[in-house]
C-alpha cells in the first residue's frame, strides 16, 4: 500500500515550531489552550488580581447585583453574595481549589493507575488477574458511598478530597494502560529488548512507557475535567472544600437557596466550571488528533484543500 | 505507445496524484501513461512507493484525503472517468464493469456477514436480482472460483474460511457482475506459496473463460512471469518500461528493469551473489529531477538530469531512458566493498570471532565437519496455551511443534522453510529460549540449555541473537539509532550509557553499511532496508556466535532484499556466524543456506544439503512447494510441471492423525492417515514419508 507508506510516518518525536504552527491553524484548540493558560495564571496570581479578600463579609452590601444590572455598582463587578462577599474575588480564588484538586488528583490517580496497569499488562498471568480483579471491585463499588465513608471518618478538607478522588479515579488509567501494554508487549521492538537481555524493569520503563505517552496525555486531560466536576459536586454536598476556603462548587452550593433572588451567585461559578471543562475538551480534541499520525495527516490535507479552494487557483498545480 | 488506442479498454493518460502531508507534497504518480486492451493481462510491477497501488486506486476512484488527482486523465472505452461528468459515469462503471481484488482478503470482507449474503448483495445492488436469483447465482460463482461445497460455504462467515478461500470469495465477488476489467492489487502477497499457486491458476483460468482483461499489480516478478501478456515497470511514480512479458524478461531495456530481474533470487539458479541495486527507493517528497533512477543507476551521466525520452527498445518495448538496451549491471563483486578502517574495533571483532569458530569455507566444504555442532536440537516440541488459565484453572494447550531435530555447525546456515502455521517461527523462538519447550532438548556448544533461567539465560543471550522480520516494528520509534544499537551493550553492563559506546556503535553501523551520521537520527528517517541493517547491527553488538534470522528480508523490496542477503553472507564469511535462516521464500533460502529443512504443520518433513534438496526433493510436500514457487522467467515458468495440490494447510488446532500432509498428498494411503512417519534416510538427506 503505497499511500499508507507515504502518508503515515511512525510517530515522530515532536519538535516545537511545527507544533505551534499546527495549533495556530486549529482555532478551537488554540482557544482552549489560551483559556486554560489564562485560568492557570488567574489561579496563581489570585491575590494580585482579586479586588477583595474573598472571605471578608460586609453586611451593608449584601446581594448586590452585577454592575450592568440596575442596583449594581462598579465596586463589585459581579455583585456580592448573601454575606456581602465579592463574587468576582470568589470566582478568582475559587479557581485555585478547582485547579489544585484537578492536577493533584490526575497526577496521583494517574501514577498509581499507570503503574498497576503496566505491571498487570506486562507480567500477565496471576499478577494481571489479581490487579484487574481489584480494578473490577473498585469500579463496582459505589464511588459516592466510598467518599462518604472516608470523609465521615477522616473529616472533610482539601487533602482528604484529593486522596478520596484519587481512590475513585485510578481504575480507568489501569485499564487503559493494561490494554495498550498488551499490544505493545507483542510488538517486535519489545521482544527485541527482551531478547537482548534487558531486565523487566528496563523493558517496562524504557521501551513500553514512552510509547504510552500520547494516549495517556489525552486521557489525563479528559480526566481533569471529570475531577473538576467531581470537586464541584463534592463541595456542593459539603464533603469537599470547607469555608472559609472557597471553590466554584462550594459557591454553587451556597448560592442555590438564592437562585430566584440573586441569579449571579450560581451563574458565575457555574459558568467558570463550564468554560474550564469546555476549553480543556477543545484542547484535548486537538491533542488527540495531533498524537495520531494518520488523523494528523488527514487534518493537514483538509486544511490544505480548503486553502486551495479559497485561493481559487483551479488546476494549475501540476506535477 | 499511442495515446488514442482504439481497441483500448482502459487508458491512463499522464496521470498525476499528489498527497498533501505535513512534510510537503508527496508525489504518488508523476504522469503515468498506460493502456489495457480487451482480454489482455497487464502487470504493473514496482516496489513500494512506486505508485502501482495508487494507479489502481485512482482507476477505482478510491483516492481520498490526503491524496488528490492533480493532472492527467483516466478513460474507460474513450470516456473520461474524472471531473464532475466523469465521476457520475464512473459510479456505474466501477464495481460493475471494473472490479477490484485487494491484497488482504480478511479486511476486505465484512466479518459480520455470511459469505453468500455478501456476494448476493453485490448482485442485487448492481444487477437488480431478486433474493432467490442472487442465491443461485452465488452458488454458481463459488463453484466457478473453485470453492468446494458451495451451499455450505455460502452460509459461513469470513473467519471460518482460510486465507486462500477468502481470496477466492473476493474473486467471486469481483466477477459477480461479469466485469470487463479485473484489477488485482497484490492478490497473492498475503498467501502461502502453494495457495498462491492455486489462486494464480484460478485467475488465469477465469481470464480465459470470461474473456476478462486483468490489471495485475505486484512486486513479485515471479507471479507475473507465467500469467501476463504485457508488463509495465514502475519507478518513482512513472512507468519506465512497457513491453511484452517475454521481451521484458529476456532483454530488459531499462537499467532499473535489468537490476530488478537480476536481483530477484531464482529457484532454478543459485549464483552465490545477487545483483543489488545500491541506494534506497526515492524519497517521493522530492523525487530527483530528470530520470528518477539516475541516482542509483550505474549508467547515469549528465544528460540523465534531463527528462528521458520515450524510445523503442530493440524488442519494441517502450522505455523512458537515455541509454536503453545497454547492460547496466556487470558481474556482482564477490567480496564486500573495501571498508575504511576505523578505530580497530571492527578488526578486533573479527579477531575475536576467529578462534571460537571454524572458518566458514571449511564448514561448507566438508559437509559434515568433525566439529561438534554449535546447536543441537533433539525432539523439540512446543505447546501453545489456547485459553488463558483463569484464576485457578489450567490452560488448555495445543501442540504447535513436535519432534524437531537438527544440528547447526559453526559458520553454517541452515534454512528453515515452511508456510504459515508450519512452526518455523516457533522453532526459532524455542531455540532462543524465548518460548518454553514442552519436550525435547536444546544443546548449545554441548551444554544443555533447555532449562536455564534467570541470569544464566541472560548470559546465554549474549551468544545468540535474533533478527526480526519487520524492520518497521522491531525498532522502538522513540529511540535514536545510537540508543537502539547500544541497548544490548547497556543491558549486559558492557557500557553504562550509549554515549560510552558511540565508537563501537559507529563501527558496527559501518559494518552493516550505514554512515556515521545515522547514530543520532530516529528510525522513521530510514527506509526499510536501512532499518533492517540497524536491526542486524543491534544483533551483532554483543558479538553472538549464532543468529536466528526470522524472515529478515520478506518485508523488503526486491532490490533492497538482495542488499541485505548479501550483507548477511558477507558477515558470515568474515565473522563465522551461524544462521538459522527462517523463510517462506524458497528462492532466497537457496541462495543463502548450506542446508535446508522443510517444515509442514509443526513437523519436519525433510532436511538435506541445499543442492540435494532442490535437485532431488523426496517428500511430496517439498515437491509441491518447489513447483509452486513462480520462477521469474516466462518460458521456464510455462514449461515447468506444476503440482498444484488441492486443499488447505491444516489448522494448528485440528491437526490430522498420522502424517499431517496425507489429506493433500497424492501418495497417501491408509497407513499415512494412521501413523506419523519418522524422519529417516541417509545421513545428509532425511525425509519423513512412508513412500519415499
Amino acid at each position: 500500500m503505497a499511500v499508507l507508506e507515504i502518508s503515515a510516518p511512525i510517530t515522530r518525536p515532536t519538535r516545537l515550531p511545527p507544533i505551534v504552527v499546527e495549533l495556530w491553524r486549529d482555532k478551537s484548540g488554540l482557544l482552549g489552550l489560551t483559556i486554560i493558560v489564562l485560568l492557570l495564571l488567574m489561579a496563581i496570581f489570585a491575590p494580585l488580581l482579586a479586588p477583595y479578600d474573598p472571605a471578608v463579609q460586609a453586611v451593608t452590601t449584601r446581594l448586590k447585583p452585577p454592575f450592568w444590572v440596575e442596583g449594581g455598582s462598579m465596586a463589585h463587578l459581579l455583585g456580592t453574595d448573601q454575606l456581602g462577599r465579592d463574587v468576582l474575588s470568589r470566582v478568582i480564588f475559587g479557581a485555585r481549589a478547582s485547579l489544585l484538586v484537578g492536577t493533584s488528583v490526575v497526577a496521583l490517580a494517574g501514577t498509581f493507575g499507570v503503574l498497576l496497569g503496566l505491571f498487570a499488562g506486562y507480567k500477565g498471568g496471576r499478577t494481571d488477574a489479581i490487579i484487574m480483579r481489584l480494578v473490577d471491585i473498585q469500579v463496582a463499588f459505589p464511588g459516592l458511598l466510598l467518599i462518604l465513608l472516608i470523609v465521615s471518618v477522616v473529616g472533610p478538607g482539601t487533602t482528604t478530597m484529593i486522596v478520596v478522588l484519587a481512590c475513585t479515579n485510578w481504575m480507568i488509567y489501569a485499564r487503559l494502560v493494561r490494554g495498550i501494554v498488551l499490544t505493545i508487549r507483542q510488538s517486535a521492538y519489545v521482544e527485541a529488548a527482551e531478547m537482548t537481555g534487558c531486565k523487566p524493569n528496563r523493558v517496562i520503563f524504557k521501551h513500553v512507557l514512552p510509547n504510552l505517552s500520547s494516549p495517556l496525555l489525552t486521557l489525563g486531560i479528559l480526566e481533569f475535567t471529570n475531577v473538576v466536576l467531581a470537586e464541584a459536586a463534592m463541595s456542593f454536598l459539603g464533603l469537599g472544600i470547607q469555608p472559609p476556603a472557597t471553590s466554584w462548587g462550594l459557591d454553587v452550593a451556597n448560592g442555590r437557596d438564592y437562585i430566584f433572588v440573586a441569579w449571579w451567585l450560581i451563574t458565575f461559578p457555574g459558568l467558570s466550571i463550564a468554560v474550564t471543562v469546555l476549553s480543556i475538551n477543545l484542547f484535548a480534541n486537538w491533542l488527540r488528533v495531533t498524537t495520531d499520525p494518520q488523523e494528523r495527516e488527514k487534518r493537514f490535507a483538509r486544511q490544505k484543500m480548503a486553502e486551495r479552494r479559497r485561493s481559487r487557483s483551479p488546476l494549475i498545480s501540476k506535477a | 505507445m499511442d495515446m488514442i488506442n482504439e481497441g483500448a479498454l482502459l487508458e491512463i493518460d499522464r496521470l498525476a496524484v499528489e498527497f498533501d502531508t505535513r512534510r510537503g507534497v508527496v508525489y504518488g504518480l508523476r504522469g503515468a501513461t498506460l493502456s489495457i486492451g480487451r482480454g489482455e493481462t497487464l502487470a504493473i510491477v514496482g516496489e513500494s512507493g512506486s505508485g502501482k497501488s495508487v494507479t489502481a486506486q485512482a482507476v477505482m476512484g478510491l483516492i481520498d484525503v490526503p491524496g488528490r488527482i492533480s493532472g492527467g486523465d483516466i478513460r474507460w472505452k474513450g470516456e473520461t472517468l474524472l471531473g464532475p461528468h466523469g465521476s457520475r459515469a464512473a459510479r456505474d462503471i466501477r464495481g460493475k464493469e471494473i472490479a477490484l481484488v485487494f491484497q488482504d482478503p480478511m479486511t476486505s470482507l465484512n466479518p459480520l456477514m455470511k459469505i453468500g449474503v455478501q456476494i448476493g448483495e453485490v448482485l442485487r445492488r448492481h444487477l437488480g436480482m431478486s433474493e432467490s436469483e442472487a442465491h443461485s447465482r452465488v452458488l454458481e460463482l463459488l463453484e466457478a472460483v473453485g470453492i468446494p461445497a458451495p451451499p455450505r460455504r455460502a452460509a459461513q462467515y469470513p473467519h471460518e474460511l482460510s486465507g486462500g478461500m477468502r481470496q477466492r470469495v473476493m474473486i467471486a465477488m469481483a466477477i459477480a457482475c461479469e466485469p470487463q476489467l479485473l484489477i488485482a492489487d497484490e492478490p497473492t502477497t498475503a498467501l502461502d506459496v502453494t495457495i498462491q499457486a492455486q489462486v494464480l491458476e484460478l485467475l488465469a483460468g477465469l481470464q480465459q473463460t470470461l474473456k476478462l482483461s486483468v490489471l495485475l499489480i505486484t512486486h513479485d516478478l515471479g507471479v507475473v512471469a507465467g500469467l501476463c501478456h504485457r508488463i509495465a515497470v514502475m519507478y518513482a511514480g512513472r512507468i519506465v518500461e512497457t513491453g511484452l512479458a517475454d521481451d521484458v524478461f529476456n532483454r530488459p531495456a531499462h537499467p532499473y528493469t535489468q537490476g530488478l530481474i537480476r536481483s530477484t533470487p531464482r529457484l532454478d539458479d543459485h549464483t552465490d551473489r545477487l545483483v543489488s541495486i545500491e541506494g534506497a527507493p526515492p524519497n517521493m517528497l522530492a523525487p530527483p529531477t530528470g530520470c528518477a533512477f539516475r541516482v542509483r543507476c550505474p549508467l547515469a551521466e549528465a544528460r540523465c538530469e534531463q527528462e528521458p525520452p520515450l524510445v523503442q527498445s530493440r524488442t519494441g518495448a517502450t522505455v523512458a531512458c537515455w541509454r536503453p538496451d545497454e547492460a547496466a549491471w556487470g558481474i556482482p563483486a564477490a567480496t564486500p566493498q573495501a571498508r575504511v578502517k576505523g578505530n580497530g574495533y571492527y578488526d578486533q571483532m573479527v579477531a575475536e570471532y576467529q578462534p571460537a569458530s571454524v572458518p566458514a569455507e571449511a564448514a561448507a566444504a566438508a559437509s559434515r565437519p568433525p566439529v561438534t555442532p554449535l546447536l543441537s536440537v533433539r525432539d523439540l516440541g512446543v505447546d501453545y496455551e489456547v485459553s488463558s488459565p483463569g484464576f485457578w484453572g489450567k490452560a488448555r494447550k495445543i501442540s504447535a511443534l513436535k519432534g524437531i531435530s537438527f544440528d547447526l555447525y559453526p559458520g553454517e546456515t541452515l534454512g528453515l522453510v515452511g508456510e504459515s502455521g508450519s512452526g518455523k517461527t516457533t522453532t526459532g523462538r524455542a531455540v532462543l529460549r524465548r518460548l518454553e519447550a514442552s519436550e525435547g532438548r536444546i544443546y548449545f556448544k554441548g551444554q544443555d540449555i533447555t532449562n536455564v533461567h534467570g541470569d544464566e539465560l541472560r548470559q546465554l543471550r549474549r551468544k545468540m541473537q535474533l533478527v526480526f522480520q519487520d524492520p518497521y516494528a522491531s525498532l522502538n520509534p522513540r529511540m535514536k539509532i545510537l540508543d537502539i544499537v547500544a541497548e544490548p551493550l547497556i543491558a549486559h553492563g558492557v557500557v553504562r550509557n550509549s554515549d560510552e559506546a558511540r565508537e563501537q556503535i559507529t563501527e558496527l553501523l559501518r559494518l552493516v553499511g550505514l554512515s556515521r551520521d545515522a547514530t543520532d537520527r530516529f528510525p522513521y528517517a530510514f527506509s526499510g532496508g536501512q532499518r533492517q541493517r540497524v536491526g542486524i547491527a543491534r544483533a551483532l553488538a554483543l558479538k553472538p556466535e549464532f543468529i536466528v534470522a526470522d524472515e529478515p528480508v520478506s518485508a523488503l523490496d526486491v532490490s533492497v532484499r538482495a542488499q541485505v542477503v548479501n550483507l548477511l553472507q558477507d558477515l558470515q564469511k568474515e565473522l563465522g556466524i551461524s544462521y538459522l535462516f527462517i523463510a517462506h521464500d524458497l528462492s532466497v533460502v537457496r541462495h543463502i543456506s548450506h542446508r535446508v529443512a522443510i517444515l509442514y504443520s509443526g513437523r519436519m518433513v525433510e532436511i538435506a544439503d541445499r543442492d540435494s534438496l532442490y535437485e532431488h526433493p523426496r517428500h511430496p510436500y517439498t515437491e509441491a512447494l518447489l513447483s509452486a514457487v513462480p520462477v521469474p522467467h516466462p518460458e521456464t515458468q510455462r514449461a515447468r510441471k506444476r503440482l498444484v495440490y488441492r486443499g488447505d494447510i491444516p489448522d494448528v488446532s485440528h491437526w490430522p492423525a498420522g502424517c499431517h500432509f496425507h489429506g493433500r498428498c497424492p501418495l497417501a494411503d491408509e497407513r499415512c492417515s494412521l501413523q506419523a512417519p519418522p524422519l529417516q534416510g541417509k545421513a545428509d538427506h532425511l525425509v519423513a514419508c512412508w513412500h519415499r
